[in-house]
């Protein structure tokens, strides 16, 4: 490099450190640290897409947020205050978005996904879910005390003391549980949920939580994966070991159901007013009721991830990058997706779909058969 | 006068002494000196005869005995007890192997003037020439410089020659002083020098011979040239190492000449001064 | 100037007399000395070895590699590697044919001696393993099953163990077409502490590899540092038969010009000695020849018989004199004595100058070209003359010689146009142009690799077929480039490290070049993902540090070190061009300037492209640095020689020129200054300073006897010019074949080297008169001359 060209770069080099020298610091806290904007920020690994009219947002790892305004011909990525990996995103209406990340992370966006805003971390969480558990923990010890001996009162009571003693070590381990999905009804009322049975509950579009994990038969604090609401306005939670619970009271109260298979569910969707709940290892369950459920052989054994349900068509994505589709729910046929990347989740638009995976943005054009 | 002192004789039995025989009885009969035969061989009568002819002029001659071997060891000996005041040979230059020569032994470590003698012509009213190195700065150089020049003179009065003087010059150098550089601007350099160098003993010559090239190649011409029949030199007489190495120019010449010469040494100027005087 | 220059030159001066009277004085003998030697060395030099060295062609101060070598250990194959594809022609690599054959490959590599075996690599190495995440938790294994027979079923398995263990794109080609053994080589091994030999591992990887197992069905490319020295070195052997082509169109033209036997062959012989001496005197010290300094013998031939056809020409202008073979030897030898004595040692010492480049390899490639300089003035300034004294030249080149120094007119007439005020003129404006030109296209010149592949071999050869091959069908490219995170003791894992890590990783992947890179953090996501159910959206650094251990109780080797103080970013990148790199370290000096601390440190390089962007650096310095102490040293010299500041410009400025066309030919060609071709340009101006320096003395020698410009240059031409011609072009001719060679280093250093004899050569014909006439050059010296000496020249006169 010629001589002038190296001193100018060692002048820069002392500004930039000269400039830096009194803010260089160890820890890089991605909870607060912006997002690194890149030219190749589509290619990286995104988890999840929403749509809503022309727009739509896709979410991932690096606190990664590409928004669209023309159903996904072109892309921009969208500056964030943080940089954890963001596992879903979900929109209310044409202004209102709202995303969770790792680390307890929750952002809402009031402009349509252009600015966002964190309005929950770990640290918050786990003091809420203290908060309840030990409440819950202090009020069973107050009803232990007036009964002594009664034994199933004093093993609950046991369990809520382990639970919030539980609870008390992760605020000590910091902001350390991942939100895995959200789901709103409006702009107001909406439940966030996660890693080891964490579900939270807002009724004033994320401003305030409660905790809301103990409401569900989870004793072992299995993870959380995904929430939907079908036709009839009933909740349904998906989750790891076969879990399976169903609201139909707007998700004040639920219930655990039976499934007929002990691993991870990773989502449930619903086609042709039938639910389908998929997961690890090409596990497929359809239901008409949500409390029935029969398995369904789609001839493929990748981890199905994610749903796309139109009135028509249903597509499975999986690992390895696996595309199904099927018209009848029964009998399902692959779709190319151009490689072995896994696909987390994908959107429907005029003339194809958006898909977002491993490989970061993928478009599948109508004729991609 | 140096050449009163007398005179050392060096037979070969094994060559033809006549010319050095002649040479020693003209040179000795001119002088009066006495003569001693330093006769290398063990033939008696032969020696003999050498001796009774050079006693012929009434010159004193003494004879000894010698062989190759020890010959050097005996004339040093000799000259350490008499002073000689030169010693007359046949030349001899023959090399054997890588060895010095015989005569260049004799150059190297004898402390006298030596003749060698190749010639058979009379010195008589002939061309002296003195071989004179004029580019020299070396303080030892020009003294020898200034001997060679002398004992010419003499030599040239008293045998009524002409005498000349010859000079080679270095050739041309490139990168050297700008002097040096040229053939024309040296010769003038070595012309200026050498008629310094003879206003300052006050001597005249009849004719110069100034040349390009390396003092073997030159000398030899310049003597062809003036029809010299003696050519006085002188030598550093480097014995040892550096003789090995880089030898002595006059032994050099020796082999290229046809003429007599007369060698004379570093360091004996001591004994010429005063003679000259 | 004069007294200092007379100190300094005296030695020289002194010692001409001596040396002249100790050679010429008893021939036969100094003639059996000089034989005895040659023999000597000769059996010396043909046990010389190939001597390639990894270290060798890096910068060992720079920081980057400083930073490598200090954590060597820690680095597994992150140094030296070679890869071996192995390809089947038709169908895939799912046959038991095929597996078979990979498997003993990698048996043989394993054996070869110099390979790291604890760090090879392949999918029949246990060390690459499968893993999958089931109901229950992780599950894997070796890749090759331990039940693994060869049947259907067994390959099947192969397969899927394949797609589970993310080899894909790295072992196994994106089209499963072919599979890569990795095999990390030591430059010098851990227990014997012996040396690699590149030519035995290049010759055993193709007699026990290559040429064993490839076939109709299956083809083998391999790749990697090693092999390109390992051809390289096969590679000399055609590069002798180019020096060989050279020497016989030196011999034939130069009998064409002479027309003597002895006049052609004895400086060519000389010359040759002069190789002898050099190589056996190099082996004598302990060095062997490595293939970037394959071209010192042929340049020190080059600079010897330049020298010889000097000195014979002199003594054929002699022998037309008529002077016999001694005197015209022992003329030549004095008149030739201070001139090519000064261009020797400014040439020698120029080349000693590019000691100060920190990188072996081109201070080995200074002693070497020195070596051979030194010897030069032995062998064809004091041997030639003596021989040539005894053989003489010949009666018909005599004759040739006394026939045109009679010619009155000759073309040398038009060329003293130069030397008139007009000419001159035109010559220097006409030089000022190409300077201008040559100055604005050799700012395009560029440091380092401009191709992809290795470019000291052709676009066609096998090793850049091989490479091709290897870059199109797998993810992982060659280039590599280690950046190396250090940490304090046991917290390479924690997560603030491995936090800080991903987000540094993200942040070069937005670098153009970048393509991917590999750390511990990639493996602690994708087991963190595994250990929970393969669900993508846990493949991120987890905040437990629970969590994140158990991510890592396997790591592959290379990862992270035993103490856990140092762990590895490996970037790959799309190529090694230095745009590239440069681009790199300075967004990862950006990145480290922000975050380095006392916990963490992000400090480069290691990885092929790692030590390329260190010498890059160096050789950007470097090259300066070296061109200016060549030209100091040569500078000196003849101002010392010429004690005049005027003559200094006459004899540089050509050389100036020169240097700087040739640094805008390299630019025009796309050869850029790497290891290899940086020496090129200080040879350059050691080639063209002989021409200078004798054309100058001569000239000098005429302008002393008063003569004008334009005549003392007609003589200058008609006696040395007519030598430096004939060499610079038969030089030339001899080396422009090398553009056939097929190792493309050897083509690009012909062109360079043809372009450089002929411009100095025409560079010194034109340039130096016309610069003289500008300036006005008097004879050097002339004003040392007194006024009597100058009366006395006008008498002479």
């Amino acid at each position: 490099m010629d001589p002038i060209r190296s001193l100018i770069h060692c002048f820069a080099l002392a500004a930039v450190l000269l400039s830096s020298s009194v803010s260089a610091q160890a820890d890089v806290d991605r909870l607060n640290t912006p997002a690194l904007p890149s030219y190749r920020a589509d290619q990286t690994l995104m988890l999840d897409i929403a749509k809503h009219g022309d727009q739509l947002l896709a979410v991932g790892d690096q606190g990664v947020v590409m928004r669209s305004s023309d159903q996904g011909q072109h892309w921009q990525q969208v500056q964030t205050p943080f940089s954890v990996m963001l596992t879903s995103v979900f929109f209310t209406d044409a202004q209102h978005a709202w995303l969770t990340g790792h680390d307890g992370l929750f952002a809402a966006s009031q402009d349509g996904g252009m600015t966002w805003q964190k309005l929950l971390d770990g640290d918050q969480i786990n003091r809420l879910r203290l908060q309840r558990l030990q409440a819950i923990a202090a009020e069973l010890q107050s009803q232990l005390d007036a009964e002594p001996d009664n034994e199933s009162l004093m093993m609950r009571s046991d369990d809520a003391t382990w639970y919030a003693e539980d609870a008390a070590a992760a605020v000590e381990e910091g902001p350390s549980i991942p939100l895995l999905d959200v789901w709103f009804a409006d702009q107001q009322r909406g439940f966030a949920l996660g890693a080891y049975g964490l579900l939270l509950k807002t009724d004033d579009g994320g401003q305030s939580w409660a905790y809301w994990g103990d409401r569900l038969d989870n004793p072992d604090n299995f993870h959380l994966n995904a929430m939907m609401a079908d036709h009839r306005g009933d909740l349904y939670i998906a989750g790891e070991a076969g879990l399976l619970f169903r609201s139909t009271d707007k998700g004040m109260h639920w219930i655990r159901i039976d499934t007929p298979y002990e691993g991870s569910f990773f989502s449930i969707t619903e086609f042709k007013q039938q639910l389908f709940l998929m997961g690890l290892r090409g596990h497929l369950y359809r239901s008409d009721d949500g409390i029935d459920w029969q398995a369904v052989k789609t001839g493929y054994q990748a981890t199905l991830l994610s749903a796309v349900a139109e009135a028509d068509k249903l597509v499975l994505l999986g690992q390895g990058g696996l595309i199904i589709e099927s018209a009848d729910g029964q009998h399902f046929t692959p779709l190319d997706s151009g490689g072995r990347r896994s696909l987390s989740a994908g959107v429907a638009v005029d003339g194809g779909y958006r898909l977002v995976g491993e490989g970061g943005l993928l478009s599948l054009e109508a004729g991609d058969e | 006068m140096l050449l009163n002192k007398r005179l050392l004789l060096v037979l070969d039995q094994q060559d033809d002494i006549s010319l050095a025989l002649e040479r020693c009885h003209l040179i000795a009969s001119r002088l009066q000196s006495a003569v001693t035969i330093v006769w290398l061989g063990d033939d008696q009568v032969k020696a003999e005869q050498a001796m009774a002819e050079l006693m012929t002029d009434g010159v004193a001659v003494d004879l000894r005995y010698s062989t190759r071997h020890k010959l050097l060891k005996q004339l040093a000996g000799l000259l350490s007890q008499q002073s000689f005041g030169l010693l007359i040979k046949s030349c001899d230059p023959r090399e054997s192997g890588f060895m010095t020569s015989m005569d260049g032994h004799i150059l190297r470590d004898l402390p006298c003037p030596v003749l060698l003698v190749k010639g058979d012509q009379l010195w008589q009213d002939g061309v002296v020439m003195a071989a004179v190195n004029a580019l020299t700065h070396d303080p030892h150089q020009l003294q020898l410089n200034d001997d060679v020049l002398m004992v010419a003179a003499q030599i040239a009065v008293v045998t009524e020659s002409a005498l000349t003087t010859a000079v080679a010059c270095p050739s041309a150098m490139m990168g050297a002083d700008p002097v040096l550089q040229s053939e024309n601007l040296i010769q003038a350099k070595a012309q200026e020098a050498l008629a310094a160098q003879l206003s300052r003993l006050a001597l005249t010559v009849q004719a110069s011979a100034v040349g390009e090239g390396p003092v073997e190649y030159w000398i030899p011409e310049a003597a062809k040239q003036l029809k010299a029949r003696l050519v006085v030199i002188g030598t550093r007489a480097r014995g040892g190492l550096k003789g090995a190495l880089i030898g002595n120019t006059a032994e050099r010449i020796l082999s290229r000449l046809d003429c007599d010469i007369l060698v004379l040494r570093v360091g004996l100027s001591d004994e010429v001064v005063p003679l000259i005087k | 100037m004069n007294k200092l220059s007379r100190i300094l030159l005296a030695p020289i001066k002194g010692s001409e007399e001596f040396a002249e009277r100790f050679l010429f004085h008893r021939r036969l003998p100094v003639l059996l000395v000089f034989a005895a030697l040659t023999l000597f060395l000769a059996w010396q030099a043909v046990q010389i070895r190939p001597d390639a060295s990894f270290v060798k062609m890096i910068p060992t101060s720079h920081p980057y590699v400083e930073n490598y070598l200090k954590n060597r250990d820690d680095l597994a194959g992150l140094g030296n590697s070679v890869r071996v594809a192995v390809a089947v022609n038709e169908g895939d690599i799912f046959t038991a044919e095929f597996q078979e054959t990979l498997q003993k490959i990698t048996d043989e590599l394993f054996f070869i001696p110099g390979v790291d075996r604890s760090a090879l690599t392949s999918i029949w190495t246990p060390n690459v393993r499968w893993t999958e995440v089931t109901e229950e938790g992780f599950v894997g294994g070796p890749v090759i099953p331990a039940d693994y027979d060869g049947s259907a079923a067994s390959l099947e398995q192969v397969k899927l163990n394949i797609l589970r263990s993310g080899q894909v794109g790295r072992l196994v080609a994106n089209d499963f077409r072919s599979a890569i053994v990795q095999v990390p080589l030591f430059d010098k091994h851990p227990d014997t502490g012996e040396k690699l030999d590149y030519q035995a591992l290049s010759q055993q990887l193709e007699t026990l590899i290559r040429d064993k197992y490839q076939s109709d069905q299956i083809s083998v490319h391999i790749t990697g540092f090693a092999k390109i020295v390992g051809d390289l070195i096969d590679g000399a052997a055609q590069v002798a038969v180019f020096f060989g082509i050279a020497l016989l169109i030196t011999l034939v033209l130069l009998y064409l010009y002479s027309r003597s036997i002895t006049g052609t062959l004895v400086p060519l012989a000389c010359s040759v000695i002069a190789v002898i001496w050099q190589l056996g005197l190099l082996k004598l010290l302990g060095f062997g020849l490595d293939p970037y300094s394959m071209l010192v013998p042929f340049l020190v031939f080059a600079i010897a018989v330049s020298h010889g056809v000097q000195i014979v020409n002199t003594i054929a202008l002699e022998s037309a004199r008529g002077a016999d073979s001694w005197l015209a030897a022992r003329r030549a030898f004095r008149a030739l004595y201070i001139p090519g004595l000064t261009a020797l040692l400014s040439d020698g010492i120029g080349f000693v100058t590019l000691m100060v480049i920190d990188i072996r390899v081109i201070q080995d490639l200074a002693i070497a070209a020195s070596l051979g300089i030194a010897v030069i003035i032995l062998t064809n300034l004091f041997l030639l003359p003596v021989i040539m004294s005894l053989l003489g030249i010949g009666e018909r080149a005599t004759q040739r010689a006394l026939i045109a120094e009679q010619k009155q007119d000759s073309n040398w007439h038009r060329l003293t146009w130069f030397a008139t005020p007009t000419g001159a003129k035109f010559a220097v404006v006409v030089a000022g142009i190409l300077l201008v030109g040559g100055l604005y296209q050799g700012q395009k010149l560029q440091i380092g690799d401009l191709d992809s592949g290795a470019p000291e071999l052709r676009a066609d050869s096998r090793y850049n077929v091989d490479n091709r091959f290897i870059t199109q069908h797998y993810s992982t490219s060659s280039d590599t480039f280690v950046v190396m995170v250090g940490t304090e003791k046991d917290q390479c894992s924690s997560f603030n490290t491995l936090s800080l890590v991903d987000r540094f990783q993200y942040y070069l992947t937005n670098i153009e070049g970048v393509q991917s890179s590999v750390s511990l953090v990639n493996v602690s996501k994708r087991v963190t993902s595994g250990l929970n159910e393969g669900n993508l959206k846990w493949r991120t650094v987890s905040r437990n540090q629970l969590v994140i251990n158990a991510s890592l109780s396997y790591v592959p080797a290379g990862l992270m070190n035993p103490s856990c103080s140092l762990l590895p970013v490996i970037i790959f990148l799309d190529d090694h061009k230095a745009q590239t790199l440069q681009r790199l370290t300075g967004k990862i000096e950006q990145f480290a300037a922000q975050h380095d601390s006392e916990q963490i440190r992000f400090e480069m390089a290691a990885g092929n492209s790692g030590f390329e962007a260190a010498t890059n650096e160096v050789i950007g310095t470097a090259q300066y640095q070296m061109l200016a102490w060549v030209y100091a040293v040569v500078g000196l010299l003849c101002l010392l020689t010429f004690r005049s500041v005027k003559t200094l410009i006459c004899i540089i400025a050509p050389l100036a020129l020169t240097s700087i066309l040739c640094q805008a030919l390299m630019a025009s060609l796309g050869i850029g200054v790497k290891v290899a071709t940086l020496p090129v340009i200080a040879l350059g101006v050691g080639i063209g300073v002989d021409y200078g320096i004798y054309i100058y003395s001569k000239l000098n020698t005429y302008l002393v006897q008063g003569m004008a410009l334009p005549e003392a240059y007609l003589n200058t031409l008609k006696t040395t010019g007519k030598s430096v011609a004939f060499t610079g072009l038969t030089l030339g001719i001899g080396v422009v074949l090398w553009v056939f060679s097929p190792i493309k280093f050897q083509a690009d250093m012909g062109i360079l080297l043809t372009f450089m004899f002929l411009w100095n050569m025409l560079g010194a014909l034109v340039l130096i008169p016309a610069l003289a006439c500008l300036l006005k050059c008097g004879a050097t010296g002339i004003e040392a001359i007194s006024t009597t000496e100058a009366e006395v020249k006008d008498v002479v006169k």
